[in-house]
C-alpha cells in the first residue's frame, strides 16, 4: 500500500498530465508528507514545466540559432516563383 | 482594413527578412534540427503565401505566421511518426527516477532564466539527449502546452505509454539540467 520513491516520481509526473485517482492521491500524499527527496523531486519537476513553458514562450527571441542567408535566399526564392 | 502601423510587415516580400528568424528559433528549439526547422518555416510562408486574403489582421502577422508554423510541426510529426523503440518503454530497471543527490530546490525564477544565453545551450543541449519520440511528447506538452488527449493523437500512442514518454523525459531532463546548470551555480 505504501509507495516506494519509484512510484511516487511516476506519479508526480503523472499528475502534470492527467486527474489522479483518490487512492492515489492519498499515497502519494502521505509519501511527499515522510519523503523529502520527493517533496524536493516535486518541487524540480515544477521548475522544469515552468521553465520550459516560458522558454516555449520566448524562443522566438531567445532560442540560439538563426537561418543563413543562403536559406533565406532559397526561401524568398520559392515564394517569388509561387503563383500569386 | 486600413493599413496600420505594421502595415510593411503584411508584404510578403518582407517576411523572410522580418520574420524569419523568429521563425526559426521557434521551431529549432522544438525539432531540433536546423535543417528541417528552415524547412519548416519554408512550407509555412509558402502556406501563409496562398492564404493571405485568410489574415484579417486582429493579430500581428507573426502571431498569424506562428500559428500556422505550430500547425506545420505538428503535422511533421503525425505524417513521420518516428518508431517508439520498445527500449524506450521498458521499464527502468533498479535506476531511480531521482538522484539520492537531491539537494536542494531550484530558486532562479523561469524568467530570468531565459534571459540566460548559457542557460539556453544547456537547455537545448539537454533536449537534444531525449530519444526522438519523448521529444516530441515533451515537447508539446511542456512547451506548447497541449493536451495529452491531443498529443496522443499525434504521436499515435496509448495513454500509458505516453504517461511513460513524459515521465522519462522529465526525468532525463530534469537530472541533465541539475547537473548541468543548477549544480554548476
Ligand atoms: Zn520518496
Amino acid at each position: 500500500m505504501s509507495l516506494n520513491c519509484q512510484d511516487a516520481a511516476r506519479m508526480l509526473s503523472e499528475k502534470r498530465d492527467r486527474r489522479l485517482s483518490l487512492r492515489a492521491r492519498i499515497s502519494l500524499r502521505l509519501h511527499m508528507f515522510a519523503c523529502r527527496m520527493c517533496k524536493v523531486y516535486g518541487s524540480q519537476l515544477d521548475t522544469v514545466g515552468r521553465v520550459c513553458r516560458e522558454a516555449g514562450l520566448r524562443a522566438e527571441e531567445k532560442c540560439p540559432g538563426e537561418m543563413t542567408d543562403g536559406r533565406k535566399q532559397r526561401i524568398n526564392d520559392a515564394m517569388t516563383r509561387e503563383p500569386r | 482594413m486600413a493599413d496600420g502601423p505594421d502595415a510593411p510587415s503584411r508584404d510578403p516580400s518582407r517576411w523572410v527578412d522580418e520574420h524569419g528568424d523568429a521563425l526559426f528559433r521557434f521551431a529549432v528549439l522544438r525539432v531540433r534540427d536546423a535543417d528541417l526547422a528552415a524547412d519548416l518555416v519554408q512550407d509555412t510562408l509558402l502556406s501563409a503565401l496562398k492564404g493571405i486574403g485568410g489574415f484579417r489582421g486582429g493579430s500581428s502577422v507573426r502571431t498569424w505566421l506562428t500559428g500556422i508554423l505550430k500547425h506545420k510541426i505538428i503535422d511533421y510529426y503525425r505524417r513521420n511518426r518516428s518508431e517508439v523503440l520498445h527500449s524506450d518503454l521498458a521499464p527502468e530497471g533498479d535506476e531511480l527516477a531521482h538522484a539520492e543527490s537531491l539537494r536542494s530546490s531550484w530558486k532562479e525564477s523561469p524568467s530570468s532564466l531565459v534571459e540566460n544565453r548559457e542557460f539556453w545551450s544547456v537547455l537545448t543541449g539537454c533536449l537534444d539527449g531525449l530519444p526522438e519520440a519523448h521529444r516530441r511528447a515533451f515537447s508539446m506538452r511542456e512547451f506548447d502546452g497541449l493536451s495529452g488527449e491531443e498529443i496522443r493523437k499525434v504521436l499515435d500512442v496509448t495513454p500509458t505509454n505516453l504517461w511513460v514518454m513524459l515521465h522519462r523525459a522529465r526525468t532525463k531532463l530534469r537530472r541533465c539540467l541539475e547537473s548541468n546548470w543548477f549544480e554548476e551555480k
